[in-house]
């Protein structure tokens, strides 16, 4: 069980820094 | 008082006077001239070497981004799984266990984004190993990435600039090698000289004066409380962090520990002048600053200084202020010294119990994060001033009829929309975290946040949301916060907080660099004067009374009138 929560915030953090990858895409086309 | 009056305004010039030359130390490095850190130059190229790093490769502004957060997110990783493992692993003499995956996660990321929020008291949350390797690593690295992030702004804004804004690795590494690292070894050695521990041994059993015997936590803690104020991080060694007597021994090091924590974020704005030769522009923005700084920490030293209405009736001397959560090393004015310029700054290190301060000084420590301009963090704090500075261009552009520029560079409607995005993402982290936590906290009281109920409870979340979105990492740490929705939803709100305010300033400047560039005029509106200078604090001020008025008022204000008009 906790193996699976350490897995399921470790791909949400990774989640987040995808964000702010697309987000450089944004603002340079906002 | 007067003693204790004079020996902040002596830490406060103390500090100013060694910015100035730091600034312009930092603005050679960066320039590539010659400095006597050259030295570092051998061990640089075979880092580089080492990573296939070709240093002097030219990179545009996403270019950089996507470098600054390739590294990040590997950091991220390494510290989470370090984190998690911590209690298998060697350099851990006391037998600390590892921590959960919502703890991890939340220190992680708290370390990486250089808040340092802490949901864990060190001397039993962490190892040796992490607290070297996790902790103090990221403490580095994390300030030289937002030292680097502004130095790639300072590229953009030079007159010749084009999309060719230097390469993120070589400005990164020297940031730590030039300037972060030298800096630590010179605190460390005076904390070390002055008692704070720096070997491997676990805890020390001690006889106390009334015979019990007490275990005391040790470890190689100076160069970390080093680093953590250097790099404006604030992390601490021990969970009372520099209220503890190991981590701030006396007078003496405190005030060095509140030069350390100030001093970057000051030379910076002055590196800026000396960068891109406009010494009189980093006057008027130190000038805001400094009236900022002003602004929020005389309310906060009167307040300490006069005491406890509440405690003095009740027959107790107040000649030496609100000592309540204070140490008598200290004395209650150089507490509220460091809790207004460790929540400006972003620092979130404590020399007394913020959760302690009287309400008026409460509310001062929330606007110092909530404004989060006034000197602010390494690099970032800049980053953030310079939101406010494009914001404030446009609106008096349009306000005298001129067109918005900075430094030459025309302020059109892309930048807006970015700076505004910006500006509104802060309190939007804050106002809907704190809102999310009462709603919760109404629905279930038996979650036990909540030691004090009422208007500070309530100012215990809205600080919590207030250090996670600014960086800072202080806390009111009445609030019970090592829990799932603590440690996931202040996790989510730092990363949030930390990297959209790099991503926006480094794009609003990396475009403005590939404009033409329009040479001074008579028509030009300047922004080097005292008067744009006085604009961009009402620009601050205004949006963050705007935004965060309504929220004071439910919490620290609220407290102020009960305690002192019941």
């Amino acid at each position: 069980m906790e193996i699976l929560k350490a897995i399921a915030l470790g791909v949400a953090a990774l989640l987040c820094f995808r964000l702010f990858l697309k987000s450089i895409d944004f603002f340079e086309n906002i | 008082m007067t003693t204790e009056l004079t020996g902040v305004i002596i830490t406060f010039l103390i500090t100013v006077a060694l910015a100035i030359p730091l600034g312009r130390y930092i603005s050679k490095v960066f320039r590539g001239e010659k400095t006597w850190l050259d030295v570092m130059a051998p061990l640089e190229r075979f880092i580089f070497r080492l990573c296939g790093i070709d240093a002097s490769r030219q990179m545009s502004w996403k270019q950089h981004l996507v470098a600054l957060l390739s590294l990040n997110m590997l950091w991220f990783a390494y510290a989470f799984v370090l984190l998690l493992v911590q209690g298998s692993l060697f350099l851990n003499p006391d037998g600390n266990p590892s921590m959960s995956p919502d703890l991890a996660f939340n220190t992680a990321i708290s370390f990486m984004v250089n808040c340092n929020l802490q949901h864990y008291s060190g001397e039993t949350g962490l190892t040796y190993l992490t607290q070297l390797g996790v902790v103090t690593f990221l403490q580095f690295v994390s300030a030289a990435t937002g030292i680097a992030a502004l130095t790639v702004v300072f590229n953009a804004l030079k007159e010749k600039a084009t999309d060719r804004l230097g390469n993120f690795f070589d400005i990164f590494l020297k940031s730590v090698t030039r300037i972060l690292l030298p800096l630590s070894i010179v605190v460390a050695v005076i904390l070390v000289f002055n008692g704070t521990p720096a070997g491997f041994e676990g805890k020390d059993t001690i006889t106390t004066l009334q015979g019990d015997t007490v275990q005391v936590s040790r470890g190689p803690a100076a160069g970390m409380i080093a680093i953590k104020h250097i790099g404006t991080n604030g992390g601490g060694w021990f969970g009372a962090n520099s209220a503890h007597p190991l981590e701030n021994p006396n007078y003496f090091t405190n005030m060095v520990e509140i030069v350390a924590q100030c001093l970057v974020p000051f030379a910076l704005v002055f590196a800026l002048g000396f960068y891109l030769n406009r010494k009189k522009l980093a006057w008027v923005i130190f000038g805001v600053m400094t009236l900022g700084m002003l602004t929020l920490l005389i309310p906060a030293v009167m307040a300490e200084t006069h005491g406890n209405p509440a405690i003095a009736a009740m027959g107790i001397d107040q000649r030496a202020g609100s000592m309540e959560g204070k140490e008598l090393r200290f004395g209650s004015a150089a507490s509220a010294y460091w809790s207004i310029l460790t929540t400006i700054i972003s620092t979130g290190s404590v020399n007394s119990m913020h959760d302690s301060s009287m309400p008026v000084s409460g509310a001062m420590q929330l606007l110092g994060m909530m404004t989060n301009a006034f000197y602010g963090g390494c690099g970032v704090g800049v980053l953030n001033y310079y939101i406010f500075i494009i914001i404030a261009a446009f609106i008096s552009g349009l306000m005298v009829g001129r067109t918005p520029e900075f430094l030459g560079r025309k302020i059109e409607a892309r930048e807006m929309k970015i700076a505004t995005l910006i500006a509104l993402l802060h309190p939007f982290l804050i106002l809907a975290g704190t809102a999310l936590s009462a709603y919760v906290f109404t629905k279930n009281p038996s979650v036990g946040w909540l030691n004090n109920p009422g208007y500070h409870g309530y100012s215990e979340m809205l600080y919590e949301y207030a250090s996670s979105a600014a960086n800072n990492g202080s806390g009111f740490e009445g609030l019970g916060d090592n829990n799932l929705f603590w440690n996931l939803s202040t996790g989510f709100i730092m990363i949030l907080g930390r990297f959209l305010p790099i991503i926006g300033p480094v794009a609003i400047a990396g475009m403005l660099a590939k404009k033409k560039f329009i040479p001074e005029s008579a028509g030009t509106l300047r922004t080097d004067t005292g008067t744009f200078g006085i604009m961009t604090y009402a620009v601050i001020m205004i949006i963050a009374a705007l935004a965060f008025f309504p929220g004071l008022v439910l919490g620290p204000l609220a407290e102020y009138f009960t305690l002192y008009h019941h």
